[in-house]
């Protein structure tokens, strides 16, 4: 299963895209630039059988290839995915035919009282075998399902699980966990280099980009199917920065993609923006942007 | 709680603020996403309300019915319980608004509405009429398709929010109000039809002969049954047939 994964994502072209949200379906559909190939869409918001939203989705799968994220599995909860919904992703899989489709290294709900509770946020889990069981099968389940491997996405994270229930201890780093799960569960990891940075500036580090390239030297460069760039609110929400996708990609990030190209030129690139969601054009222009540092610094080019 | 999963799940859902800054940070995601979802869910109701009392009452509303489904989409699934508990008693906000329960049912019937699969609208169908005794035949409905009764004009309330911010908003608001003051004095509920029309949720207000006939094609009714209930005049069967096709709340006439 690894050499399929990892030679499925070194046949797919280098490819700039954007996070589709509501305030652009139009704009997607009007004025599709050169420079975006595909478009990413969170999958539980086109879990609708009909109506508006499917037809929608339709005509940019006509236009433009897909990207699916799903944001509500949480595949590193104790709680097992119910069928139905991991039938709705499945469908919607199925429907698209998309490019890529990821999920996150998190977890999301638990049973309280008899009464299953879903937060709908990404919650982080520690990093230890217990874990990597849970994720492991879970992404194998949702793999199996959908006839194709998955990406990971690593989260950005406010607390330690240790910080709430003690002795909750890792027995791997961040990196050496998402290592050890791409390879036992056959999956690739989509690289979210903003939630590196807003984990590095919460835990104060000194100097983000550094530690961000220094930690990444441990990083198993083939299991790399997908990156994502983003910006934040500089405004911190008690005491911390909040990985709210609501501002351009960060300067810090632009230095990280253009610092990882020698390593990850191949490597599929998405905008995301999600909050404080700006213009269509302000938007692709954050694509363009992405396009050329991709160009100018792909090394293959370069060499010849 | 020894599972670190339930410890965090039920510091995020409780009421009481975290003692940590970063269990605040996720209590603040929920809250937030909480209510972004309600406010997609419950446009009319927000409009009514506005910013801060939505905040306010939709707030008790998500400590009441903590979120259990996987899509926020779903999340408001239970908000006509809770208007009709007794968590807004204190509030007044019921006495002064006794439409909102209506409302709040109404903007929740549009967005599963919305949602639903799609029922081809098929006019050269109803070519079937011509060649079909009409009692083997019957109407397909339109997608959503239901009456629903209620006492004040939700047919009217649901357009507040499309309309605010135009020239049209004080006389239509006007015109609600009118509405208000006359439903507050019936004694009986009155009935509307809901459907989707391609991609959009409709609703229209229905008399007593009308609700007859769209009870009937609810209850899947020959169109001999449908087209009787409208009257025995043959004008009033081709005009009520002729709009009902323009407005596809039938999409389609099947042989049985």
């Amino acid at each position: 299963m690894q050499e399929e994964t990892t030679a499925l994502y070194r046949d797919v072209s280098p490819s700039i895209g954007v996070g589709l949200r509501h305030p652009h379906y139009q704009d997607a559909l009007d004025n599709k630039p050169e420079e975006v190939d595909f478009l990413e869409v969170h999958a539980e918001n086109f879990f609708a059988s009909g109506g508006i939203i499917r037809a929608l989705l339709d005509d940019v799968c006509d236009q433009y290839a897909i990207s699916v994220h799903g944001t509500s599995l949480g595949l590193g909860s104790e709680v097992p995915l119910p069928e139905r919904v991991l039938t709705q992703f499945s469908e919607l899989v199925a429907h698209t035919n998309p490019m890529l489709v990821s999920e996150h290294l998190c977890f999301n709900r638990a049973m309280i009282d008899g009464q299953l509770k879903h937060s709908g946020d990404l919650l982080p889990i520690p990093y230890n075998d217990n874990s990597l069981k849970i994720v492991e099968g879970q992404i194998q389940r949702v793999q199996d399902r959908i006839k194709r491997p998955l990406l990971i996405e690593n989260l950005s994270a406010y607390i330690h699980p240790n910080e709430l229930v003690p002795n909750t201890n890792d027995h791997y780093s961040e990196i050496e966990f998402l290592n050890v799960m791409c390879e036992r569960a056959g999956c690739g990891l989509l690289l979210d280099l903003n939630n590196l940075l807003v984990n590095a500036h919460n835990r104060d580090v000194e100097d983000p980009v550094t530690h961000v390239l220094d930690t990444l030297e441990r990083l198993s460069d083939n299991h790399v199917g997908e990156i994502h760039l983003a910006g934040f609110n500089k405004r911190k929400v008690h005491g911390y920065y909040v990985d709210d996708h609501g501002a351009a990609v960060s300067d810090q990030c632009w230095q990280l993609y253009r610092e990882l190209q020698t390593r990850f030129h191949h490597v599929p690139t998405l905008v995301e923006w999600d909050t404080q969601i700006p213009s269509w054009e302000v938007l692709t222009d954050q694509a363009k942007h992405a396009h050329t540092i991709a160009i100018t610094h792909n090394p293959t080019e370069c060499s010849s | 709680m020894s599972s670190y999963q339930a410890a965090l799940i039920d510091v995020i859902f409780s009421t009481e603020k975290a003692q940590s800054n970063a269990l605040k940070v996720y209590q603040n995601n929920y809250l937030e996403n909480a209510l972004n979802a309600l406010s997609i869910e419950f446009p009319t109701v927000k409009h009514l309300l506005g910013e801060d009392n939505f905040r306010g009452m939709m707030s008790q509303y998500i400590n009441t019915h903590p979120k259990s489904d996987f899509n926020w989409s779903y999340f408001g699934q239970h908000m006509n319980d809770f208007l009709l508990s007794d968590a807004l008693s204190d509030s007044g906000v019921l006495e002064e608004m006794p439409f909102l329960v209506e409302v709040a049912s109404i903007d929740w019937q549009f967005r599963m509405i919305e949602k639903m699969d799609d029922v081809p609208f098929q006019p050269s169908s109803f070519a079937l009429m011509q060649s079909h005794p009409p009692e083997n035949l019957s109407f397909e409905v339109a997608t959503g398709f239901g009456l629903i009764e209620a006492y004040f004009p939700v047919d009217l309330f649901i357009d507040l929010p499309t309309v605010s911010g135009t020239d049209q908003y004080p006389p239509y608001l006007e015109k609600v109000k009118k509405a208000i003051e006359s439903a507050i004095k019936l004694s009986q509920p009155r009935s509307f039809v809901v459907w989707r029309r391609e991609y959009q949720p409709c609703i229209q207000a229905l008399d007593e002969r009308q609700r007859q006939t769209y009870e009937r094609l609810a209850e899947n009714a020959s169109v001999q049954e449908v087209l009787e209930s409208v009257g025995s005049d043959a004008e009033a069967i081709s005009a009520w047939l002729q709009n009902a096709i323009q407005a596809q709340q039938i999409c389609a006439v099947v042989n049985e």
